[in-house]
């Protein structure tokens, strides 16, 4: 992990309050590799907010040192975030965090929901020759799609409203062809509900998953113990940080009930 | 250029400089010592040392507000056996001053952990009855100058080392809770610790912290750290250590002036893991410009 001032690349929107921003950072890189499931922390650069963002990377390239996040407006610092223009600094930690634990599996279902869909795109852009993936996006409406265009991989696209592919949860598709071709691992990122329902039916079919938790987070670095989240250990249970001991976890020992 | 002295001293305590990493925003130091040589640092006050194991609050446990974070983490730590165990002799061999924070839930428990430390690698005690984030113990100790009265002297008799005591902001005078604990033979004080606030989410009408309420820190509450940080200084004439806020050389040297020996650094580390390192910089910079060549020149220098 280190503290990097990034060069902003680009900044274009890709979906409804949704933009992908690429960034110039190749210290990234350096030393070790940049996985799926990795984040950086963001400052917003604005004396006001004090707390850095933790930002999914959505796409990696060491070779010419950059890396994709897609960020989602969801206040006035994020809004601003989106005024940036190419040559801007922002202030980065990473990489951080683990990252999926994909290289052992030949069928990976990759399930995604809202901007969690980042790393799991990240993921299907990262299999190894004899790996396949089946990607399965779950967005609440058709402006909110991002992430499915140019995979080469088979992608289930649901909405909550029906206004784009099946009408419904992502978990509808995942259930059945779970059922049809049964994959080695399940890997997910996204809101909360959809990851208890993810958790649950691989319990169920008694399928590895391994999903990527969101928290509100301080540092990033470990120090702070902000963003723990309830993880099983034995027959009972610890406080574990997302930051650093995650932000993947083994789908079977997390605790989603704060 | 002229040698210039950051070094301070406590209560006989040696400090390379006068910045120390706040007790609970930097661990056991070893996170940060992978962005820095944290021997650098003057001191490291740990987080804060429990005589069992505490898992804490439940989530979320952080927010952010204008200029300033709240937190409820409720004093997550593993234990003082584990921290003598795993720790305490890597934080020492850095090189930098080491303090302990210590707390309970009973005043019994404080004893413990003091006891406990008796004879460890550790430079100064910090007593920690000023958490407003958990049930018993904390703040509850740290708001009624008889029970500061009370629970410093007790230990004060159990402590190997120099006993600093952090005092709460969320009293009607500050001053009367630092007499009390100067009174009880505390060797110094430290303040403050965070002011108890909430935030709430108006659309889903809950609060941001499953604790509800939650310790207020970072720029925002550093006018008021600095106001009482003065008032306290001119009551008692043992070393304070002020904090609150504190982002830049320049913050620090403000606290200075107002009377501090020595300034923590908490927030601005979650924000900037190379905070303390830029603001031992910052100070420097501050003594070069205004051709000060001793940092101890600084404290209580202000002109009212």
């Amino acid at each position: 992990m280190k503290q990097i001032l990034a060069s902003v690349v680009s900044v274009n929107t890709i979906a409804q309050d949704i933009f992908e921003m690429k960034l110039y950072a190749p210290e990234l890189f350096e030393g070790q590799a940049v996985r799926p499931g990795m984040f950086v922390h963001m400052l917003l650069g604005d004396d006001a907010r004090i707390l850095r963002r933790p930002i999914s990377i959505y796409g990696a390239n060491p070779q010419d040192g950059q890396i994709a996040l897609a960020i989602q407006i969801v206040g006035q610092g994020t809004r601003k975030l989106s005024e940036k223009k190419p040559g801007d600094r922002v202030d980065i930690l990473g990489p951080l965090g683990n990252n999926f634990e994909f290289q052992d599996a030949r069928i990976i279902y990759g399930v995604g929901g809202g901007v969690g869909i980042s790393p799991i795109r990240f993921a299907a852009m990262s299999l190894n020759p004899g790996q396949e993936m089946e990607a399965f996006f779950g967005y609440r409406t058709q402006s909110l799609i991002y992430g499915d265009e140019g995979l080469e991989c088979p992608v289930h696209i649901t909405t909550d409203d029906g206004s784009a592919g099946e009408h419904g949860l992502v978990t509808a598709p995942l259930k059945r062809r779970m059922a049809e071709r049964r994959p080695d691992l399940v890997i997910c990122c996204g809101p909360t509900p959809m990851m208890r329902a993810v958790q649950k039916l691989c319990s169920e079919m008694e399928i590895e998953c391994q999903l990527s938790l969101e928290a509100r987070m301080g540092c990033g670095v470990g120090a702070c113990n902000g963003c723990t989240v309830k993880v099983k250990d034995g027959a009972d249970w610890q406080y574990r940080r997302v930051c650093v001991d995650g932000p993947v976890f083994q789908g079977k020992d997390v605790i989603f009930n704060g | 250029m002229a040698e210039r002295n950051l070094q301070v001293e406590i209560c006989g305590v040696k400090f390379k400089n006068p910045v120390i990493a706040a007790s609970g925003t930097f661990g056991f130091g070893r996170e940060y010592a992978h962005f820095y040589d944290i021997g650098l640092l003057g001191g490291v006050s740990t987080k804060a040392l429990t005589i069992a194991p505490r898992r804490g609050n439940p989530m979320p446990r952080v927010a952010e507000t204008p200029s300033g974070m709240l937190n409820a983490i409720g004093l997550q730590n593993p234990g003082v056996e584990t921290y003598l165990a795993e720790h305490a002799q890597w934080l020492k061999s850095t090189g930098t001053t080491v303090i302990a924070n210590i707390a309970g839930a009973t005043v019994e428990d404080y004893v413990a952990v003091a006891e406990r430390l008796n004879g460890a690698p550790v430079d100064m005690l910090e007593l920690n009855i000023s958490c407003p984030n958990v049930k018993q113990g904390g703040v509850a100790f740290g708001t009624d100058p008889k029970q500061v009265e009370y629970i410093v002297r007790e230990v004060k008799r159990a402590a190997g080392q120099p006993l600093m005591v952090k005092l709460s902001p969320n009293v009607t005078d500050i001053t009367e809770t630092a007499l009390a604990a100067q009174q009880a033979g505390a060797d110094a004080l430290s303040l403050i610790n965070t002011l108890t606030g909430m935030e709430i989410d108006v659309h889903r009408r809950r609060p941001l912290l499953a604790n509800v309420t939650g310790g207020l820190s970072g720029p925002a509450v550093r006018p008021v750290a600095l106001r009482m940080v003065y008032q306290v200084c001119r009551k008692v004439q043992i070393p304070v250590v002020g904090m609150g806020g504190i982002m830049t050389g320049e913050d620090a040297v403000a606290f200075m002036l107002c009377g501090a020996r020595a300034v923590m650094v908490g927030t601005a580390n979650v924000s900037n893991p190379n905070a303390c390192p830029e603001i031992i910089k910052g100070i420097e910079e501050y003594m070069i410009r205004h051709d000060i060549r001793d940092v101890n020149e600084l404290v209580d220098a202000l002109m009212v």
